[in-house]
This record gives C-alpha cells, sequence and structure tokens, in this order.
C-alpha cells in the first residue's frame, strides 16, 4: 500500500507540506486568527510587514522603469542633437579661425597643442553655439 | 474601484491586491510559506519566500495571469520557487556523491570538500546541499519524535504519506473522521509553532 519509499525523508516532508495546505484552506478566517493569536503572533503585525514589503518592491522596481524610461528619453535626445543643423566643416573652422583671433583664450583652450578631428571641429561648434558664442546658422549658404 | 482588467502594468495591478488583501488572507500566505519552508530551502523566513514571489512577478520571470487571484496566483509561485530550490540543493547532494574520486563507499563532508573545494563557491555549495539535506530528516524526525506517543497523529501521518483515505483508517484501525480531524489539526499547529522559518520571521 505504501507510495513513499520508508527512506525517502523528502517525499515524506512533501506530503506532509500537501496535507498542511489543504487543512489551512479549510481553517476559516476568524478561526485562523484566533490560532496566531494564541501563537502570540499579531496577524496585523504579520498582515502589515508582508504588504510593507511588497510595496516597497513595487516602488523600487517602478524607479528602476522610471529610470529605465529616462535613460531611453536622454540617449534619444543625444541622438537627436547629433542631428542638428550645421555649416560645412570648411565654414566651421574658418568660423572659429576668426573667433580664436577675436578670442585668443578660446583658441588655447581648444589646442592645447593637439591636431583636432572632425568630431573635435564639429563638438566645439556646437559648445559655442550652446554658449551663444557663434549664432547657430552661420554658414554661407 | 479599478478591477484586475482596468489595470494593466503588474506593479498596479500588484499594488491593488496587496492593499484589497485582508488580515486573515495574508496570515494564509504567511502559513502556507512557513510550510514550503519545511524541509530547508536557501529561502530563510516566509517573508522571504514571498518577497521573492513578487520580486519575480514584478520583474516578468513569472506570468500573473489577468483575472486569477492574487492569494491563489503567488502562494503557487512560493510553492514553485521553494521547490525548485530544494530540488536544486538536492541534485548539488546528488552530483557530488556521483562524481566524488573516492572509491571506498559514500565520501564524508570533509572529502567533498577537500575534492572540490578549490573554489569558494563549491565550498559553499557542497555545505549548503549537505545541510538541507540534513535539515529534512531533521524536520521529519522533529515531527515524528513529538508525536510518538499520539497513536491518532502518527496514523494520521502514516495515511498522508501512504496516500490512505480516511474511511479505510476506520474501517482498519477504527479511527474515527473527527479523531482524524482532530488529528490532523493538531499535526498543522504543530508545524505551525514549530516551523516559524529559519530564523525569528
Amino acid at each position: 500500500m505504501s507510495q513513499i519509499p520508508k527512506n525517502d525523508s523528502r517525499a515524506k516532508i512533501k506530503a506532509i507540506e500537501q496535507a498542511l495546505i489543504e487543512d489551512v484552506y479549510e481553517v476559516s478566517d476568524p478561526e485562523l486568527e484566533k490560532e496566531f493569536t494564541q501563537d502570540g503572533i499579531d496577524i496585523k503585525e504579520i498582515a502589515n510587514s508582508m504588504r510593507g514589503g511588497a510595496l516597497d518592491l513595487i516602488i523600487k522596481e517602478r524607479r528602476k522603469s522610471l529610470a529605465k524610461a529616462r535613460a531611453g528619453i536622454l540617449v534619444h535626445s543625444v541622438s537627436k542633437s547629433d542631428r542638428r543643423l550645421r555649416p560645412n566643416l570648411e565654414t566651421i573652422k574658418r568660423g572659429l579661425a576668426e573667433l580664436f583671433q577675436a578670442k585668443p583664450s578660446l583658441a588655447v583652450a581648444f589646442r592645447q597643442g593637439k591636431s583636432q578631428s572632425e568630431a573635435d571641429w564639429y563638438s566645439l561648434w556646437d559648445d559655442l553655439v550652446e554658449l551663444g558664442e557663434i549664432s547657430e546658422l552661420n554658414d554661407e549658404h | 474601484m479599478a478591477t484586475d482588467e482596468d489595470l494593466t502594468d503588474i506593479a498596479s495591478r500588484l499594488e491593488h491586491a496587496v492593499i484589497q488583501m485582508t488580515d486573515a488572507g495574508w496570515g494564509r500566505l504567511y502559513r502556507l510559506a512557513q510550510y514550503f519552508l519545511l524541509g530547508g530551502t536557501t529561502y530563510q523566513s516566509p517573508r522571504e519566500l514571498f518577497n521573492e514571489a513578487v520580486q519575480r512577478t514584478l520583474d516578468g520571470r513569472r506570468n500573473w495571469p489577468l483575472g486569477e487571484p492574487f492569494g491563489s496566483y503567488i502562494w503557487m509561485v512560493m510553492r514553485s520557487i521553494a521547490d525548485a530550490d530544494r530540488r536544486m540543493l538536492a541534485n548539488a547532494v546528488e552530483l557530488l556523491a556521483n562524481d566524488t574520486p573516492s572509491a571506498n563507499g559514500a565520501p564524508s563532508d570533509t572529502d567533498r570538500i577537500a575534492d572540490f573545494g578549490w573554489k569558494e563557491s563549491a565550498v559553499d555549495q557542497v555545505l549548503e546541499a549537505a545541510h538541507a539535506k540534513k535539515q529534512v530528516e531533521e524536520d521529519l524526525r522533529v515531527i515524528e519524535d513529538h508525536f510518538k506517543d499520539d497513536q491518532d497523529v502518527m496514523l494520521v501521518i502514516m495515511a498522508i504519506e501512504d496516500n490512505i483515505p480516511p474511511r479505510e483508517l476506520e474501517a482498519d484501525y477504527g479511527l474515527s473522521i473527527k479523531q482524524y480531524e482532530s488529528a490532523r489539526k493538531k499535526l498543522r499547529r504543530f508545524a505551525d509553532r514549530q516551523f516559524p522559518g529559519r530564523r525569528n520571521a
């Protein structure tokens, strides 16, 4: 008749667990509350603690989603700013040369003894447009 | 008031459900989580197991079907997490036992650590797995020892393990249905008090 081998402690514990689950669902709510009181446990404290734990996790998850959404917006706005309207590179170089002549301190900060890549020129141009040192569409066309 | 179907994101559905749940509902979930910890898992308290179930629901590792009551959904998730955890620990024991280079009988825990313990995580795993195996035996022993002089509860434990219906117990052993129910309640209440979680829950 035996369903579980005598030495299978794990299966025996599992069978007992199943019986306990079935039985706890048979207990009425007031009876369950009474049992907690008999065990010296405040069921309200248990409820508040479990509810609070769940709500904390929900808040954390929402913050994570919000941070993710913000990061998405940032990436979007950066890539959008990369497509901003600029003059062509030659115009940029000429414009900057004129500006450096007028304001030599900007030239010192830019060069620092290095040769500049195209990206450096574009980036400097964007920075100076944002600073208001150059008007945005300072192009010849 | 918003219904489950009105709330589209999982965080809102969960929030709605946990706010609605009664004290008795939480009490029942707490008891269920206690029972899932029987026999040892890596989860140390009913709350820790419950939080893990909520976290897995929030991050999408578990799917909470629309319309399914939170209580009946979350206890299934807790049970599944605890079962998977126990299986993982049991497999670790079997793997180590089968894989040991020692040819002379079952290796002791010290042998296992000596053979496989070159990584810190392996040592932890061996100890955890061995501890879990002992925990199952220990929990069963605690129950059987406590009721060794209570024939009714011992009959009920035998019936639970061997899947014997109460009517058969009555016919074969003279245990009335009332005695059977009373003995099952004794067993449950003992588990409630004896296994509140591995540390103070």
